[in-house]
């Protein structure tokens, strides 16, 4: 018995001190990794579990000036599909139901994907793609697929979400509105107003945050201080107006179709605040479709022909060397420097004519006339003219790229020969952007007032605005308002006259002016190409839009001058307004008493609501009312202007006793 | 301490459940509101509506009274 007690004792301590050495090692390794190696896992554990997490800060929206979106960030989803996740009962039974779903999508064949499908899952595909760049509803759609309904784990459905700019009006002002895009090598390519306001604006400032890893792929935040808030990018509100872009999209759109034209653009500006309402540019594809391609409103900087006739027009009328009603002979309609022509577009000229209506038929033999008798001994006089209007800076867009205007000055002796002045006075030699000619035209419908054209109305922070932008002047005057006048006169003229040269767009219910150009572009590679154009205003005689219309290399067989080509698209959105904006018919107000009087011949005529009146000589409306009011029910026959009453008047009558009124 | 410390745990997955639904949410109506959009352009409106019904080429009448 002794012997057993001391041999569990024995025992005891040898597991004791086993115990108390396995303790011991378990202290040493603690010791060991708290103190020795302590400062490497600390940092260790750091490495993996706490990181400067980037808050990206939300990218402000792009509004119209209706507050119609135009670009906005939303998240865009790309689905794929786990070939190996589905049990073989499901993945079988689903299959065909599937293949059906996801084919009606994308309009590739059920055959097609039952294939794909099966050849994923033999293939042991656990990642395949099954449609990408989809919107939050058609995803949803997918979502709800045979198999896919089943989630992740059982229908192997994987979806992925990123932010992605979305434009909601999509193709239409496409390169109006622009984007902001990064390569690979980190070069940014700012287009449109994305790119000129993006990072001023829309971009904000991201934030940083000491953060901790917890499950889920989740950070938490480990301190409160030490960390940048994220600031998200504030909105703009620009001035395009939807409805105006919508028609302005189209009617260039249908005109380019119809002209097989090379490429076209068309801007709309309010004339007194310089508010872009509408730019478009579409271009051709190899395939004879159009889309956005290149603003070319803002980028193309080409001669302008038969349009800048104004801008000589302008000059001379300021220089006082013509007026309006001086006669110039168009010399049969062919003149000649240097050996090479200047002709009249109608064969023969126009004999002897105003200079109004020099202008108004667009004669390029009297405008160039007119501007060499007056200014070939001191050309630099009409160039100074010019400049001093502004037309060889640039605009000083925000959008980037813009053409630059080019205008020869005679200083500039390698440049300048005899031809530049002649050449210039309708048109060529010379070059401005689309934008810059509407600047033009818009300052003269303004009486003379240019403005800059502008594209934002409002910086805004959620509903706090931040910046409002007003009219910028350029200069406060290029010309007299007299000399305003009297070009706005003959540009009304070139619609309303039946002479005009676009007065094929003359509509009696509106007015329009303008001023319309076909110019031969790229003549030194091949002729017979043009440009047709038409810039102009509406109405005519209380400018409230300027428009310019140009329109590339349309195919001659079909047309090519301005008022075929060009002026139907200006007609078109100025029709458009016109029947929008609401005509307003004031009336006077018509007092009570002279009412009463009239009410006093019904109360006459009712004395006695037990008797009946005599309503012989009312209109047939008054007496039905009159006698319901009576409490009558009331039958109205035949045809005629007089009423014949069955009741007698001054007969008592009853409730709901029948009258029949007949008309004689 | 451990408590606090799991319940901000907790907090942060509520916080980036509602930021998803946030996210959903918002692209719904933004995909929705492009969609309305689309829909309402005169171009699109006249293309649907092929039932003799035109756009009016003459403006509207607004009458206002004179006090």
């Amino acid at each position: 018995m002794a012997t057993t007690k001391k041999h569990i004792i024995n025992r005891t301590y040898i597991v004791s001190i086993l115990i108390f050495i396995l303790a011991a090692a378990v202290v040493f390794k603690l010791v060991n990794i708290q103190f020795v190696k302590g400062d490497y896992y600390i940092g260790l554990s750091e490495q993996n579990n706490i990181k400067n997490i980037i808050i990206p800060a939300k990218r402000g929206s792009v509004y119209s000036s209706g507050g119609k979106l135009l670009a906005t960030s939303i998240p865009e989803y790309e689905i794929r599909f786990d070939a190996l996740a589905p049990s073989d009962k499901n993945f079988d039974e689903n299959l065909t139901d599937l293949s059906n779903s996801i084919s009606g999508q994308d309009n590739k064949s059920t055959s097609y994907w039952k294939e794909k499908l099966r050849k994923a899952r033999d293939s042991g595909n656990k990642y395949l793609l099954i449609a990408k760049d989809l919107g939050y509803n058609d995803h949803l759609l997918i979502k709800n697929f045979p198999l896919f309904k089943l989630g992740s784990y059982r229908g192997g459905l994987i979806i992925e979400q990123k932010t992605e700019r979305n434009y909601p009006l999509g193709k239409i002002a496409e390169r109006t509105i622009g984007y902001e895009k990064k390569d690979d090598q980190g070069h940014i390519t700012r287009a449109g107003i994305e790119g000129a306001f993006g990072s001023k604006y829309l971009k904000g400032t991201d934030g940083k945050r000491l953060s901790q890893k917890i499950g889920k792929g989740q950070w938490k935040p480990i301190e409160d201080f030490n960390q940048i808030e994220p600031q998200d990018g504030l909105d703009i509100y620009t001035t395009i107006d939807v409805k105006i872009q919508d028609v302005a999209h189209y009617a260039l759109l249908e005109q380019l179709e119809k002209f097989k034209a090379d490429h076209g653009s068309v801007v709309v500006m309010e004339v007194s605040t310089g508010e872009v309402k509408a730019i478009s540019n579409l271009g051709r594809t190899s395939v004879g479709t159009y889309y956005e391609k290149l603003n070319y409103a803002i980028g193309e900087s080409h001669e302008p022909g038969s349009t800048f006739k104004l801008m000589g027009m302008v000059a001379a009328l300021e220089d006082k060397v013509v007026d309006t009603s001086d006669v110039i002979d168009t010399e049969a309609g062919v003149l000649t420097f240097y050996g090479r022509k200047v002709k009249d577009s109608k064969r023969g000229g126009y004999g002897k004519i105003s200079v109004a209506k020099a202008f108004e038929v667009s004669s390029n033999t009297a405008m160039v006339k007119l501007i060499t008798d007056n200014y070939k001994e001191y050309p630099e006089k009409f160039i100074d003219r010019l400049n001093s209007m502004g037309l060889n800076n640039t605009l000083d867009l925000p959008i980037l790229g813009e053409g630059i205007p080019k205008i020869t000055h005679p200083s500039d002796k390698k440049n300048w020969d005899g031809l530049d002045l002649p050449w210039m006075a309708f048109g060529y030699g010379i070059s401005l952007t689309p934008l810059q000619t509407l600047t033009f035209y818009n300052a003269i419908a303004n009486d003379g007032v240019m403005l800059k054209p502008r594209f934002l109305r409002e910086v805004k922070n959620f509903d706090k605005t931040v910046e409002v932008f007003n009219k910028e002047i350029i200069n406060p005057s290029i010309c007299s308002k007299e000399t305003a006048n009297k070009v706005q006169k003959m540009m009304q003229n070139v619609v309303e006259k039946k002479h005009g040269t676009a007065h094929n767009i003359y509509s009696p219910s509106f007015s329009m002016a303008g001023k319309t150009g076909t110019c031969q572009t790229e003549y030194w590679k091949e002729s017979g190409l043009y440009i047709s154009s038409f810039a102009g205003y509406f109405p005519a005689e209380n400018p409230k839009y300027s428009c310019i219309v140009v329109i590339h290399k349309p195919d001659t067989k079909i047309g090519y001058y301005g008022n075929i080509v060009a002026a139907p698209v200006f007609k078109k959105i100025a029709q458009k307004i016109y029947s929008e904006t609401p005509i307003e018919d004031r009336l006077k107000w018509i007092k009570i008493s002279e009412l009463e009087n009239e009410n006093d011949i019904y109360r006459n005529l009712i004395e006695d609501r037990s008797v009946m009146p005599n309503v012989t000589k009312l209109n047939l409306s008054d007496a039905i009312a009159l006698l319901e009011n009576l409490g009558l029910e009331v039958e109205v026959s035949g045809n005629g202007n007089k009423i014949d009453q069955s009741v007698k008047s001054g007969s008592k009558i009853n409730k709901n006793q029948k009258v029949i009124l007949k008309l004689i | 301490m451990i408590y606090s410390a799991h319940s901000v745990d907790r907090k942060i997955h509520n916080i980036a459940q509602i930021n998803e639904s946030v996210k959903s949410i918002r692209s719904e109506f933004v995909d929705t509101r492009a969609i309305l959009i689309k829909y309402k352009m005169e171009s699109s409106v006249s293309r649907i509506i092929k039932m003799g019904i035109g756009t009016s080429t003459e403006p509207p009448i607004k009458i206002i009274i004179i006090k």
